[in-house]
């Protein structure tokens, strides 16, 4: 059978004016108690999100954010704080409130450390999740620094050889200067697909390939109904079982957050608060060398790789990030793509709490 | 796949035959003690892969002068958490160790340490340096740039290192976990071992030097090898390039390529040391005992069918060298005849 695309492309779509979708989640937030001010920078990780064409973090992801404030795992109102730290490492707690926030502090916290010490490892505890991994690591970035950022998820993956979710979809993303006006970006999921992908064919009941998850039984499905309620394979077998299972521990133990079963799940595992933990590592080039030869090598590389023999059928050969500033800036001219069920899913969850939906 | 032929030896008489060949082709005695205990530890881990097998390159380099064997490691520029080691151009598990060593010292002054080496060569084993750390009762990282053998993903020519990265977490035993992985479809290792019995690969490991997909391992060591699981590989393997070579003040890409032919310009290497200390964040037993909670979970979980273990990064390693330990090392028969004929040109006496 040929490998089937997927997430599948021409899946019906609308566009949506970005003032007009910002406006909408910002509404949703506010509607379930979060303050003016977090509310606007939860909004804007999911619009920037939209905007960039990563739709599995953006409008989608609002009715599970909105479901854990009304059911009480994540406190709208908690504020991030920090609680300990060294000249080059600190410690943050999420308060059990929104995970943007104490990502958005963490990141912040990352850039003023670096700058000092030439390197800083931020861990963040009692959080939830802060969804765009890469949108942390690329304002690192974007202050002249290397960045790594990953993070704990609830489990939704089997390990290799395993049939049972026990592991997070635990994404890492990179975020380097380059000697151009954007970071170079790179935000993966460690599992075979992300988990999103797997609701949003969910909406429909349209299949998903084989080999990508299995049944509450650890026995292999194509339907996402099911897959939703079991777990999906890691990317690679066991490399990224292995990768995710030390991303975890590094977003979990290493950083004073939980892991692992003690985190809800979407099997509706209820926890009393998320409990989620990141991890974000920045490195200044300069402790090492000249920045400017930093970011020349950088641009070589990257030139290099770009200017390889293309595969057969292959347009370009891309490097991670090329295309999102551009998807980006024609999202703000022309309208955000979004996925009619996606939209379709979000008009339920704002007539729920009665919230307008733009014309 | 075909039978591939091994012999076993004790790991004292490999570390020995290692440590001379090595002093005969011009290490000092400190150089080729600490480079032959890390290509040792690697061959106790598995077959040949980072091991003696990997010496011949080092050998050559050694011949043509492009490694120092004499060259030692040295800090150049330091802050509280970071340090940049320069390797002198001498070989690289003694810098590896060197650079190590310095973010573990400075992550338990500091909590945490990045170590940049560079003029190292190629370090081989990233995990023995990251289950160092680990040892240390740090996490570890360790970042690798390789010279190009990997296509990028929608691509067909060579353009990235293997570049593996490796991450050592301590546990609630002694054994912690290590997971050390190239960021291509199969580690050049692999390849190359597959090419010396002319084996055939799983389709979608790589491809001739035309750029058309191949099965055959020694089409594919002259072409190009693939990134693992197409795009997130290729993603993951530029970024360690991008940590372990520009970062530190090494090179990536084209500029290192020279290291695999004979007479290129060996452009600057580098490599990326991070340990991070988890008595910053909390209690380190704590810290040690929900990591061994979270473990014994993932590997307690439902198993698929015909699956026996769920195995956790590096226990199989671990496993292995205890055997190897026990029992003796193995040596690819293939392997054993290159370095006898290594040996001859060095006037070295291989073991019986």
């Amino acid at each position: 059978m040929a490998a089937m695309e997927f997430p599948p492309r021409g899946r019906p779509t609308r566009r949506i004016d970005p003032a007009a979708l910002r406006a909408l989640m910002l509404g949703l937030l506010r509607a379930v108690g979060c303050p003016q001010d977090i509310a606007e920078i939860a909004a804007e990780v999911h619009w920037e999100a939209d905007l960039r064409g990563h739709h599995i973090q953006g409008l989608d992801h609002m009715t599970e954010l909105v479901g854990n404030i009304r059911a009480g795992r994540i406190d709208p109102e908690g504020r991030p704080e920090l609680v300990r730290d060294g000249p080059a490492w600190a410690q943050i707690s999420g308060h059990n409130g929104l995970g943007h926030p104490a990502g958005l502090l963490a990141a912040a916290t990352a850039v003023e450390k670096a700058g000092g010490a030439g390197v800083a490892v931020i861990g963040v505890k009692d959080s939830a999740d802060i969804f765009l991994v890469g949108y942390y690591a690329e304002m690192i970035a974007r202050a002249g620094f290397a960045a790594v950022v990953t993070t704990n998820v609830p489990p939704h993956v089997h390990p290799f050889g395993g049939a049972e979710a026990v592991l997070g979809t635990n994404p890492i993303a990179f975020a380097f200067p380059t000697a151009g006006a954007d970071p170079v970006i790179f935000d993966m999921a460690t599992s075979v697909v992300a988990a999103s992908h797997i609701r949003q064919a969910a909406y429909d009941g349209s299949p998903i390939p084989e080999g990508i998850g299995v049944g509450p039984d650890g026995r292999p499905s194509t339907d996402p109904k099911i897959v939703e309620k079991g777990s999906i394979g890691s990317m690679a077998g066991h490399r990224g079982s292995g990768l995710a299972l030390c991303l975890g521990l590094l977003s979990g133990p290493l950083v004073g957050a939980a892991t692992g079963k003690a985190l809800d799940s979407w099997l509706g595992r209820d926890v009393p608060h998320k409990g989620l933990g990141h991890f974000l590592l920045a490195v200044d080039p300069g402790i090492f060398g000249d920045v400017d030869t930093f970011r020349a090598a950088v641009e070589a590389h990257l030139g290099e790789i770009r200017g390889a023999r293309r595969a057969e059928g292959m347009e370009h050969v891309l490097v991670p990030g090329d295309r999102l500033f551009e998807t980006r800036a024609r999202s703000l001219a022309e309208g955000v793509t979004m996925y009619e069920n996606v939209w379709r899913e979000a008009a339920k969850l704002a007539s729920t709490l009665g919230v307008e939906m733009p014309a | 796949m075909s039978v591939r032929p091994t012999r076993t030896m004790a790991p004292e008489v490999l570390r020995d035959f290692m440590t001379r060949m090595l002093r005969a082709a011009g290490c000092s005695d400190v150089n080729a003690t600490e480079t032959a205990e890390v290509f040792l530890e690697a061959d106790l881990r598995g077959v040949g892969m980072q091991g003696l097998d990997h010496m011949f390159a080092m050998l050559d380099d050694l011949r043509r002068g492009t490694i120092d064997g004499k060259g030692r490691a040295e800090i150049t520029r330091e802050g509280p958490a970071t340090a940049l080691v320069d390797g002198h151009r001498g070989p690289g598990q003694p810098g590896g160790v060197f650079a190590t060593d310095v973010a573990i010292r400075k992550a338990k002054e500091g909590g945490c340490a990045t170590v940049g080496l560079i003029n190292g060569a190629d370090i081989y084993m990233v995990g023995y340096y990251a289950e160092r750390m680990a040892n240390a009762g740090l996490a570890g990282f360790v970042f690798s740039a390789a010279p190009s053998l990997v296509h990028p993903h929608g691509g067909v020519e060579r353009r990235l290192g293997t570049n593996p990265l490796a991450i050592g977490i301590p546990t609630g035993t002694d054994d912690p976990v290590v997971l050390d992985m190239a960021t291509s479809a199969l580690s050049f290792s692999r390849v190359k071992f597959a090419a010396y019995h002319g084996e055939h690969l799983p389709e979608g490991m790589g491809v001739d030097p035309e750029g058309n997909p191949t099965t055959e391992a020694a089409k594919i060591v002259e072409g190009a090898i693939a990134p693992l699981a197409g795009h997130k590989g290729f993603g993951l393997g530029l970024c360690v390039a991008l940590l372990s070579g520009p970062l530190v003040g090494g090179l990536a890409g084209k500029a290192i390529d020279g290291w695999l032919s004979e007479d290129g310009d060996r452009g600057v290497r580098g490599h990326t040391f991070m340990a991070i200390d988890p008595a910053a964040f909390g209690d380190p037993d704590v810290f040690r005992s929900n990591a061994q909670g979270y473990i014994d979970e993932v590997k307690s979980s439902r198993k698929a069918p015909g699956v026996e273990s769920i195995r956790m990064p590096g226990e199989r390693a671990l496993a292995r060298r205890r055997e190897s330990l026990a029992q003796g090392v193995e040596v690819l028969e293939k392997t054993w005849e290159i370095a006898g004929q290594y040996a001859a040109k060095l006037g070295v006496d291989v073991p019986a």
